[in-house]
């Protein structure tokens, strides 16, 4: 028995490990992007009139970082007039990859009518058909590498709109914040964002527990919120039982403190149900109005 | 990411993760020795299991009736927390050796410790426990236990200067205690945070109360000398 006590403690002392690579729920699994065809699990499926005209849909990639890891993009409109168009970028949460997305990035492109507005959305490294390993920084990189790409399409900062949601509200808010960027949106949106793995942490333990006891990703939207000065739209479900509302979205929300703010809790909508608990069309309405408005 | 959570839980959930220690205080010079796995219920991969955290404990019964120890949790230090404790436990009343429904009573304080090697963050919350327990057969030293884990949580504030509102996460626990000459055998259940909402929080406790706290299921063997 003495022998198999000292066996734990040195196997424990010697196996210090972090958490990291666990908080990403990515599916490398694929071998082709489906997008319309895609059959597994989604948040919800778009009726016909969302459909998307082929040609309007671009999938390609880019290098990204000294190790050249290709990450997959996805261009809804036409690449040809992105220096005149407005763009929304979209960076999508932690769940499979971007045929999980898809049916999100559709709805997007229907904000203020049919491809109103480009959307583009990436694969992040370890995501999909994206090379590499998922990290924090990981994500921030490989944003600001396709915002580069729309950079040298001729897109401007004043015509970039960014869109996170959940996992993807860590880049754009990062980016919203950084005046380094290359690309800097002229206006942030948010879905169910994080305020920090201490508070996931805090949530889950009751106790102020420190983050850096299980990962040395902090995603620390809660403090970088308080670098954007853009006009920010904040939407959140009252019902979320994962990122809850009042721990999370509401300091983000409170911590902001630019220009110009929107609150948008979604009575009863849970983690992934925002767009189909306010309905596609008052959703698509939501977005232009802030989009559009005059501030 | 709920299936990563599994892991992200055996951190998280460091409140709930070990047993009452010494229930009833060992004999004054006797020394014990305790390993102990388990922890609160969740659901993985479509199962409910507990947690599958470890501890290991050394106790020393300085007089009759009071005992101290200290702890070493080995799942958190796989992870690069080192998380200890340091406690006594004081017998307040002897159980009636000739009937077996009065029960003795005991109380214990530890202090729990824990530092990350990561970004040395240091954190300690005392805890105070205490149980009423029973010699059922007074034939054998087998007893069983009822009773409450506090745990304290001290700071003003949590992340980003938010208030800190969970001051007092309070566990009702029963558990068994097989007593033999040279080994015991303990099985605990906790009733976990009985006084706090499970309800949209990262983590997937399973909810067997409804929608407070959660069950956290223990097994300790123990080695006397």
């Amino acid at each position: 028995m003495r022998f198999l006590f000292i066996t734990i403690v040195l196997f424990s002392l010697s196996s210090c490990f972090r958490l990291d690579s666990f908080m990403y729920n990515s599916d490398s699994t694929i071998t082709e992007y489906k997008l319309d065809d895609f059959d597994d699990e989604q948040d919800f499926i778009l009726d016909d009139s969302y459909d998307i005209p082929e040609d309007k849909i671009q999938l390609f990639t880019l290098s990204v970082g000294v190790d050249n890891h290709e990450i997959y993009c996805l261009y809804i409109g036409n690449q040809n007039t992105i220096n005149t168009d407005t763009v929304i970028f979209y960076n999508h949460g932690n769940k499979d990859h971007m045929d999980f997305y898809w049916q999100r990035a559709k709805l997007l492109a229907h904000t203020g009518g049919k491809m109103r507005y480009g959307v583009m959305m990436i694969d992040y490294k370890g995501y999909g058909l994206s090379g590499g390993q998922s990290s924090e920084s990981g994500l921030v990189e490989d944003t600001k590498e396709a915002l580069s790409w729309l950079y040298d399409q001729g897109l401007r900062s004043d015509r970039l709109i960014i869109y996170g949601f959940s996992l993807g509200t860590c880049p754009a808010i990062t980016i919203a914040g950084d005046v380094t960027s290359v690309l800097v949106p002229a206006r942030l949106i948010t879905e169910a964002p994080f305020a920090s793995t201490d508070v996931m942490a805090a949530d889950g333990g009751l106790l102020d527990m420190p983050g850096s006891y299980y990962t040395s990703d902090r995603f620390e939207n809660a403090e970088y919120i308080k670098d954007v000065e853009q006009p920010f739209l904040w939407i959140h479900g009252t019902a979320d039982d994962f990122l809850s509302i009042k721990t999370h979205g509401e300091v983000v929300y409170k911590n902001y403190d630019g220009l110009y703010s929107q609150a948008e809790r979604v009575i009863g909508a849970g983690h992934s149900t925002v767009p189909q608990t306010i309905g596609f069309v008052e959703y698509n309405k939501l977005l232009e109005s802030f989009i559009t408005k005059k501030i | 990411m709920k299936r990563t959570l599994f892991i992200i839980s055996c951190i998280v959930a460091i409140s709930s993760c070990a047993p009452s220690r010494y229930v009833r205080p060992l004999e004054k010079g006797q020394k014990a020795i305790t390993g102990n796995f388990g922890g609160p219920l969740l659901k993985f991969s479509g199962l409910t299991i507990p947690l599958p955290l470890t501890a290991i404990a050394v106790g020393y019964g300085i007089k009759d009736g009071l005992t101290i120890y200290g702890g070493m949790h080995t799942t958190a230090l796989s992870f690069g927390v080192i998380q200890g404790e340091l406690g006594v436990v004081k017998e307040f009343v002897k159980p009636d050796s000739l009937n077996k429904f009065k029960p003795g009573f005991s109380m214990s304080y530890t202090t729990n410790l824990l530092v990350d090697t990561w970004e040395k963050n240091f954190k300690f919350w005392p805890q105070v426990d205490a149980n009423l327990y029973w010699n059922y057969n007074l034939n054998r030293n087998d007893y069983f236990y009822i009773g409450i884990s506090n745990w304290f949580e001290l700071s003003g504030f949590r992340a980003h200067d938010e208030p800190q509102l969970n001051h007092w996460i309070f566990n009702p626990q029963v558990g068994i205690v097989f007593d033999q000459p040279n080994w015991s055998y303990n099985i605990e259940a906790k009733y976990l945070a009985t006084n706090y909402s499970n309800q949209n929080i990262v983590v997937d406790y399973a909810k067997p109360w409804g929608e407070n706290g959660g069950l956290g299921i223990y097994l300790s063997i123990s080695k006397k000398f």
